[in-house]
């Protein structure tokens, strides 16, 4: 590959992002982000667009609910436990 | 000293196995461990607090009871994602063949997606404005929130279960294939494409500056 198009940008976009490119080809992918804005443009957004999902807020259990799964955890294993001990 | 209390500081591998060997105070410990995070991934997919700590529950239970099945082959944390998906996609498709036979029409359904190939097409035509500085680009613009989480869940299943996965719970691309069952080159596949959906999403969004 000695020319790199837009499309090819765009299929190597997240290999690129992922820093899984072989050196010759991200060379070559860079030297086209030089003379190609429009495909520079869609790196930067589409590196933005990630960003925003990395950055929602971890998804955390509330702190009674946590102690209300344990306590039912805890209650339905030992039922479990006893109906098998009892077969 | 009893493995009850044997059991309180010790690494997975080793509660895996006093669970194996009847401890159950092992296996509470197992699933301390990893609660919030299933918890968390129920949540990316089901959208609903309730629905996620039930798919909690039944991971637990799950778990417990098929505790002989696991291979140590992966990791018990791998496992127990595995069934704690499983158990989300389940009530997710539930939940949209409820609305369906209710005739309720969900608004993540109501555009049909264009082909991958078509969003391959548009991103390649026209100028692109850079993003970058854009202010409405922030977490704190709560509509931006509710575009992106919406967009996320107008994605076909097998993208959206792998965005969860790499790109919200940060789970890496070889633990991605071995929770979905599927090789590392399909996983880049269905991220990449995911990835691009998602841009398209947000470009229809920046574009028309209103909700999608």
């Amino acid at each position: 590959m000695k020319i790199m198009r837009c499309k090819d940008i765009l299929n190597l976009l997240s290999e690129f992002y992922d820093h899984e490119l072989e050196s010759e080809i991200e060379a070559l992918f860079k030297e086209h982000l030089e003379e190609c804005e429009r495909c520079l443009s869609l790196l930067h957004n589409f590196e933005k667009m990630l960003e925003l999902y990395h950055s929602f807020e971890p998804v955390r259990l509330e702190p009674h609910k946590k102690r209300q799964f344990h306590r039912w955890l805890h209650i339905e294993i030992k039922k479990i436990t006893i109906r098998k001990s009892k077969r | 000293m009893s493995l009850k209390f044997a059991s309180k500081n010790l690494d997975e591998n080793t509660l895996v196995e006093l669970a194996r060997n009847g401890d159950t105070a092992a296996f509470e410990k197992l699933i301390k461990l990893y609660e919030e995070k299933i918890y968390s991934l129920a949540y990316r997919v089901l959208q609903d607090k309730e629905e996620a700590f039930d798919v909690l529950q039944d991971t637990a239970i799950s778990a417990f009871k098929n505790l002989k099945n696991f291979k140590s082959k992966s990791s018990f944390s791998t496992w127990l994602y595995k069934i704690a998906l499983n158990f989300a996609l389940m009530r997710k498709r539930k939940q949209k063949s409820q609305l369906k036979k209710a005739q309720i029409v969900n608004p993540e359904d109501s555009d049909k997606l264009p082909q991958f190939t078509e969003i391959s097409e548009q991103n390649l035509v026209g100028n692109y404005v850079n993003w970058m500085d854009n202010p409405m680009l922030n977490m704190e613009n709560e509509e931006l929130k509710d575009i992106l989480m919406k967009s996320l869940n107008k994605l076909p299943e097998k993208y959206r279960n792998v965005i969860i996965l790499k790109e919200m719970e940060g789970k890496p691309v070889e633990e991605v294939s071995k929770i979905l069952g599927i090789s590392i080159p399909a996983v880049k596949t269905r991220l990449h494409r995911g990835r691009l959906y998602l841009k398209w999403f947000l470009e229809k969004y920046m574009t028309r500056g209103q909700p999608i």
